[in-house]
């Protein structure tokens, strides 16, 4: 753990989070490390659901993206809700896509749909 | 009425699939860019969208568009050119291996018929363009213009079908209605204006009109997709499950519509009777004038909902049904047309009955 070797085999360490950018989760370690790690902060972690089913969330991809790098003092992690369907379950995350923002392990907002004005207007408003 | 305004009355297309391969997503793996070039064709753009397991839904700055595995349901107002759709979304199915089995246009009466372009300026042309559009396979065909006979006012509209099939036996489990209202009423429309400085975007402006409206009680289970426009106007499409709704208001006062539709089982009770459904979605509108078109697209047509729908919007909307019309389309089933305005005005000050 801790190397930064990049390697194709290598899942990126869980306490890395790339600012600016979506981080796609892997593993459900990668999941528990990250979100473990955020609860002692009071940094915001945006949980962004998609599924490969979702035309919506392909549709919003680049918009998310430009979003995402205006702030680079939030988590961003991209969870699919196949792959993960137990924290899919959770938030109950069946109408995509969806942004669940946490701060300090608990759900404070959310927005669904594709819908970018309102990802920035709730971003915005959590990020302090 | 006033001599000229934006166009509610929508143009809708409906086409259906069957699917070579045993891929479970069909046509919701058509890329977005592929999409919004055809949504470019017909010009309108997405403005909201959302999905399920089921299927995709997105809302149009004229409408919606819904791509389930193997159906696509577009559905738009002004004067978009609607058919454009037709040879695109064929060749992006094709790509997939999913063949066209059927394909149904359908729309009421513009308000303003003499705005709109070639070939919408007269349904037969529209009709000779759908067919240039669709392979011979679809060989069972008709077209019709259901047109009520009373002449006791001029709200008489006419309800316009086209049809295209592969088989002759109808095979769309879901029931399809198609709800036109006029003439809306002055004081529930102004829900849908958005207020001076109200500081929200278009999608926080269109959750409090789905709140003020109470078109979110309509059907309490689904997700609503909701979108304001500036100045006016308001959208939205329903996800419940695999079934849709939407919903879309054009408010100003002189030609004033809304539309509800939705995709519905006659024998699903959690999801509401269709006459309950039907009067919650009325009831938002208070209209002068409602038109409802309802599809029965397996063989199981039963006239005893048709009659029920009637006593229902007659006693708990005071609505007399003028005219009821049915026919018979091959591959798309029973279509029922009928026109409806109130027993007597809700706000007449002098108290007159009509």
């Amino acid at each position: 753990m801790g190397s930064n070797v990049s390697s194709v085999h290598d899942v990126p360490s869980s306490a890395e989070t790339k600012n600016g950018l979506v981080v796609e989760m892997e593993s459900r370690r990668q999941w528990r490390s990250l979100f473990d790690s955020m609860k002692g902060s009071n940094k915001l972690l945006v949980i962004d659901f998609t599924a490969a089913w979702c035309g919506p969330c392909k549709a919003m991809e680049p918009r998310v993206k430009e979003i995402v790098s205006r702030y680079p003092e939030a988590v961003f992690a991209r969870v699919d809700v196949d792959r993960f369907m137990d924290v899919a379950g959770t938030y109950r995350a069946n109408t995509l896509p969806a942004f669940v923002f946490v701060k300090r392990g608990e759900e404070i907002d959310r927005v669904v749909g594709a819908k970018p004005d309102e990802l920035v207007y709730k971003i915005e408003k959590h990020r302090v | 009425m006033a001599v000229s305004g934006f166009e509610g009355f929508e143009k809708r297309l409906e086409l259906r699939f069957s699917t070579t391969n045993n891929n479970p997503m069909g046509l919701r793996l058509i890329d977005f860019e592929s999409l919004d070039q055809v949504l470019n064709e017909v010009q309108c753009t997405v403005v909201s969208a959302v999905a399920n397991h089921s299927f995709d839904a997105y809302v149009l700055s004229e409408s919606s568009l819904f791509v389930y595995p193997t159906k696509i349901i577009i559905k738009t107002c002004g004067t978009t050119q609607l058919l454009k759709s037709i040879r695109p979304f064929i060749h992006l199915a094709r790509t997939l291996s999913l063949t066209l089995r059927a394909c149904r246009y359908s729309r009421g009466s513009f308000i303003f018929p003499k705005a709109q372009p070639f070939p919408y300026t007269s349904f037969k042309d529209e009709v000779v363009i759908v067919e240039e559009s669709l392979p011979n396979s679809l060989r069972y065909r008709k077209a019709s213009v259901m047109t009520p006979s009373n002449n006791n006012n001029n709200h008489s509209r006419a309800w316009h079908v086209f049809t295209a099939s592969a088989d002759v036996a109808p095979d769309e489990p879901l029931v399809v209605v198609e709800v036109c209202m006029t003439e809306l009423d002055r004081v529930n429309v102004r829900s849908f204006f958005r207020r001076k400085g109200d500081g929200k975007n278009s999608d926080s402006a269109g959750k409090e009109m789905t709140r003020l409206s109470g078109i979110d009680m309509i059907n309490a289970n689904a997700f609503i997709c909701d979108f304001a426009f500036d100045p006016c106007g308001y959208s939205m499409n329903g996800v419940d499950g695999d079934r849709y709704s939407t919903i879309h208001v054009t408010p100003e006062d002189g030609f004033s519509y809304a539309s509800f539709e939705c995709g519905l089982s006659l024998y699903d009770d959690g999801h509401g009777d269709i006459s309950e459904v039907l009067t919650r979605a009325i009831d938002v509108f208070r209209p002068d004038c409602v038109s409802v078109a309802t599809t029965y697209g397996g063989e199981d047509y039963d006239h005893e909902v048709t009659k029920r729908v009637e006593r229902v919007l007659a006693k708990k909307l005071g609505l007399k049904c003028r005219s009821r019309l049915v026919d018979e389309f091959p591959g798309s089933g029973t279509v029922v047309f009928q026109s409806f305005t109130p027993r007597r005005k809700y706000y007449s000050p002098e108290g007159g009955e009509q």
